[in-house]
């Protein structure tokens, strides 16, 4: 039935027509059964609607809640800092507080490496934001189920002040300086200059430590010694006459006429004549198998990413396919295609220094969560030492016997502490925007305090600035 | 009905509005209670903020900054603002208290007013019994009263955490009275009729309250679209407000409110019911292109609910009396709706967008889901609505969410239940006259597509349109346009409407 008119009049000369379909104004002829089913159609209809209501008020609650549950994963410790403003406590190795709330005062040297916010991924804030915060939500009282107070990562890094005082050495030169302690892997700094400024739109947020590859200049020679050393080709003699032909007709440079000499003296004096035909002789499969073991990504063989409390450093890369080529030769003795982590060098420095094998470094002592009350509740995480062997503990010996030789009798040392036992330089020449540029590095170990380090300065090729870098750390660090 | 019935029927109808009253009593006591510490926090940190930009003012000057240096400028600005926020926030509790009095006095006089008339109901009817109005209307519209009322209640405490004004109290009482006219003049319109007929000329004799009721809603529609169009002015990234002296008025608001009164006095005539349809249609793409694409869906849902009427076996109306057509129309519009999703890309933008919000930190979709989790179904609280405070348009097009986020769940709930009643009570039965039905419908469908655009839309399950929630977000125009719809509402459900036809011809 389409619908009923009850009611049909004339007035004023327009057709009035009632319509109704209620059984409220069901009209008096309609029998008593037609009212009854009326009634029970009006009824389920009227069920329909609110059947509907509940279906709409149950989908926005059931979809919101849905959708916020799958929210919950991308909740960052940024986002808790900044709902409760309690944010982690960092110390350095003494205690002192250096982080605390990621404003500018307590930022300074750490900037990079303690990271803030997601613009420094690779950072420890950022790659132990896990342990920092809390993770248990509580589906009824949301984050107010949260800690009151701060959890705390103790580092094991130098004080701020003394990292300060190392950095103003730079003189205002971009660059970067790595210093661990090869038995423990406690890493003392892993500053980078120009540091992080969360003031600043363009800041700088790669700590060069960890994410930047150097050409490595002389330093590369260490790593040339240790092939040598491995395949008996030091004992030869050869002649500088201030520069080297290949057959090729390329000339390969040296940095003075150093007549017949031997391979500690060329270690000394740096001389790349002696190195050149050196790497002539070498055996390219031998030592291609050495370098992979040393951890160098050769001929841009992927390496799985080395990570040192989750935070990653990028890798070594050598190129050599033909040992008697110039391009190979020149990468070698340390300009060319060479590019080293600073982290890694001073890794290999160290295993040559300790028998073949170096602690892995590590940023973090503990982390503990003070607001739980049992005292073995409240260590989140802490710090393990484990060994990468790099090298058999013999041609370890050996390349540090000659190491120290070179270093004690042929090298000039005009400034340079007494406490550093193992030191390379290095300068590389870098080409930037057309010009040339120059970049010293220097790769050292003291032995007193069982520490390697990798130091370098930008831009710069005075000899004096980066040895008082590395007095200054000599006497920074703590002694066993 | 027996005449114990009868009592119980009359007192559920006042109990509703009684316990409506006391919850917005309720409600305010509890507010004003908490929100006391929460104002003086928030001057104290406005406080700090003028001398920290007055300091780095004084820096400037020392620097020999000029006046036309942006520093200087967005520093001033800065300070005048929240000057002016100091200003708001020492007087919103006042404000707040007189705009819950406000909603009370609605509600008592409401009841008083359903009360006498209930009364004395019986002496004057000729058609509806007692019974029906005791039975059947007088629960029906103390609940959609109710309901009103503790939204509305609800919406000026949400608004006064964020921000109150005694500017909004002149609005609500606006509103409300606005909501009444349309009330009368939707009730009255048969009387309105006779009337004139007595005292007009015999030229206009023809001329039908029907006819007035269809004209006026076109041109309106249309002169409002134009204005909005040549004189818009653009916000947000959209060119939805003209402004008139010194405040801004979203005319997309009362389109709708003119394309329900259209749709409804489109009854019983085909060319009437085309051209209302067209109507939508160009309303829909103006809209669209004014990137206002919320109220482009409502509209749209609008004329598919009027459409999806005529396939209905027990309401078959007289306007399009060719089921094939209402079909082919269908087909139409959906059409139409494709093709304008696809040339318009903004809208795409957004439904493309939807999903993955909380890739993105900064949008205001993953501040409001982050604020709904830290909240949990307790909610953040009052004390810590401070943590939402810059989350964008948050007491407009993310009212419902961030109303759940203060409150939490439970408010929620509350809420969805007084949406429900406004939108149920009108369409529960077909014993309206079919030209009322035809509003009360549109009002319904109105509401329920801008309550889930609004609460799913700021939580990112659908697309962000940014549309309010009836009642309860900010915005003068949309308050408006929702209390018109009441009053639409009220009028088509009042018992004498009953009894009263407006001529069909």
């Amino acid at each position: 039935m389409k619908y009923s008119i009850t009611e049909k009049s004339k007035k004023d000369d327009e057709k009035i027509v009632r319509i109704s379909l209620s059984d409220d104004a069901t009209p008096s002829y309609v029998s008593g059964s037609k009212k009854k089913r009326r009634r029970r159609e009006s009824v389920k209809r009227e069920w329909k609607f609110v059947i509907l209501a509940l279906v709409l008020i149950l989908s926005i609650i059931m979809g919101s809640v849905i959708r916020v549950n799958n929210a919950v994963d991308y909740i960052t410790y940024d986002d808790i800092k900044g709902f409760n403003n309690l944010s982690a406590v960092i110390t350095d190795r003494f205690d002192q507080l250096i982080y605390e709330d990621g404003s500018v005062n307590n930022y300074k040297i750490f900037g990079n490496l303690i990271g803030q916010g997601e613009s420094i991924e690779n950072s420890l804030i950022n790659k132990h934001s896990d342990k920092l915060m809390s993770d248990d939500i509580n589906p009824l009282l949301g984050y107010r189920s949260l800690e009151t107070e701060s959890r705390i990562m103790k580092t094991t890094l130098l004080s701020e002040e003394s990292q300060q005082e190392l950095a103003d050495l730079f003189k205002k030169k971009n660059g970067c300086c790595f210093a661990y302690n090869y038995e423990t892997g406690e890493v003392y700094t892993a500053f980078s200059l120009p540091q992080f400024n969360p003031n600043q739109q363009n800041s700088e947020y790669i700590n060069r430590c960890l994410n930047s590859v150097y050409i490595p200049g002389s330093t590369m020679k260490i790593i040339t010694s240790i092939l040598a050393v491995a395949q008996g080709k030091e004992n030869k003699k050869y002649k500088c006459e201030g520069s080297y032909t290949l057959s090729s007709g390329k000339v390969i440079d040296c940095t003075g006429y150093h007549g017949k000499i031997s391979f500690t003296e060329a270690i000394g004096k740096s001389c790349n004549c002696y190195f050149a035909q050196l790497i002539m002789s070498l055996d390219l499969d031998e030592s291609l198998e050495l370098l992979n073991q040393l951890g160098f990504s050769v001929n841009n063989k992927k390496l799985p990413t080395v990570k040192m409390d989750e935070l990653s450093r990028k890798n070594s890369a050598v190129e050599m396919t033909n040992l008697s080529s110039f391009n190979n030769i020149w990468g070698l003795i340390g300009q060319g295609k060479s590019r080293v982590n600073p982290i890694h060098m001073a890794q290999v420095a160290a295993a040559v220094v300790n028998g073949g094998k170096a602690a892995e470094p590590h940023f973090i002592t503990s982390i503990t969560n003070p607001n739980k009350t049992k005292p073995e509740k409240q260590i989140i995480h802490t710090a393990t030492t484990k060994y990468t062997e790099f090298m058999s503990p013999e041609l370890a010996e050996d390349t540090a016997e000659y190491w120290k030789k070179a270093v004690d009798n042929h090298y000039d040392l005009k400034g340079m502490s007494d406490r550093i036992t193992y030191a390379k330089t290095g300068t590389a020449q870098v080409e930037i925007n057309g010009r040339l540029r120059e970049n010293k590095l220097l790769l050292g170990v003291i032995e007193s305090s069982k520490t390697a380090f990798y130091i370098v300065v930008e831009n710069s090729s005075s000899a004096p600035q980066i040895f008082s870098i590395a007095n200054k750390l000599s006497e920074l660090l703590p002694t066993n | 009905m027996h005449k114990s019935e009868k009592l119980t029927t009359k007192a559920f109808g006042f109990f509703i509005l009684i316990a409506a009253a006391v919850f917005v009593i309720m409600l305010m006591l509890f507010t004003i209670n908490k929100l006391a510490p929460v104002t003086k926090s928030r001057i104290e940190d406005c406080n700090s903020r003028i001398t920290d930009f007055n300091a780095s003012l004084e820096q400037y000057e020392k620097e020999g900054l000029d006046e036309n240096n942006e520093n200087v400028k967005f520093a001033k600005g800065r300070v005048e603002l929240y000057t002016n926020r100091i200003k708001m926030l020492e007087n919103r509790e006042k404000s707040y208290t007189l705009s819950m009095a406000f909603v009370v006095c609605i509600l008592t006089v409401a009841a008083a007013f359903q009360y006498i008339k209930t009364a004395t109901f019986r002496r004057r009817s000729i058609y509806t019994s007692e019974e029906e109005i005791c039975g059947y209307y007088y629960p029906k519209i103390s609940a959609l009263l109710a309901a009103f009322g503790i939204l509305m209640a609800i919406g000026i405490t949400y608004r006064t955490i964020f921000s109150i004004e005694l500017f909004d109290l002149l609005m609500l009482v606006g509103a409300v009275f606005v909501g009444f006219v349309f009330f009368l003049i939707y009730r009255r319109a048969p009387y309105i009729e006779a009337k004139l007929k007595k005292r007009r000329l015999k030229k206009f004799k023809k001329i039908t309250m029907a006819d007035i009721l269809f004209f006026l809603p076109v041109v309106g529609v249309l002169m409002l679209l134009a204005v909005n169009v040549l004189f818009g002015v653009e916000y947000n990234g959209s060119m939805l407000w003209i402004s008139i002296g010194g405040t801004t008025i979203q005319p997309g608001e009362f389109v709708k409110v003119l394309l329900i009164i259209l749709f409804a006095s489109s009854y019983g005539k085909m060319w009437r019911a085309v051209v209302s349809v067209f109507t939508a249609g160009a309303a829909f793409l103006v809209l669209l292109y004014l990137k206002d694409l919320g109220t482009g869906l409502v509209i749209f849902a609008m004329v598919i609910v009027l459409l999806l009427l005529q396939l209905d076996n027990k309401m078959s109306f007289s306007i399009f009396e060719n089921r094939k057509l209402v079909i082919l129309l269908m087909v139409l519009a959906v059409c139409f709706f494709v093709v304008a999703m696809a040339l318009f890309p903004h809208a795409r933008e957004r439904i493309e967008n939807v999903g993955n919000a909380m890739e993105n930190t900064e949008r205001q979709q993953a501040e409001m889901l982050r604020a709904l989790i830290f909240g949990g179904l307790g909610g953040l609280g009052l004390e810590n609505s401070n943590y939402i405070i810059n989350i964008f348009s948050i007491n407009s097009d993310m009212a419902i969410a961030g109303l759940t986020a203060v409150f939490g769940v439970g408010m929620l709930l509350i809420v969805l239940l007084c949406y429900s009643v406004i939108i149920v009570v009108p369409v529960r039965k077909y014993s309206l006259h079919r030209q009322f039905y035809f509003a009360a419908s549109q009002v319904s469908i109105v509401l329920v597509v801008q309550v889930i655009l609004n609460a799913l839309g700021s939580v990112d399950v659908l697309p962000f349109t940014g549309i309010v929630a009836p009642f309860i977000s900010d915005g003068g125009s949309a308050l408006v346009s929702f209390c018109a719809m009441i009053g639409i509402v009220l009028a088509t459900l009042h018992p004498q409407i009953k009894s009263l036809e407006v001529s069909g011809r």
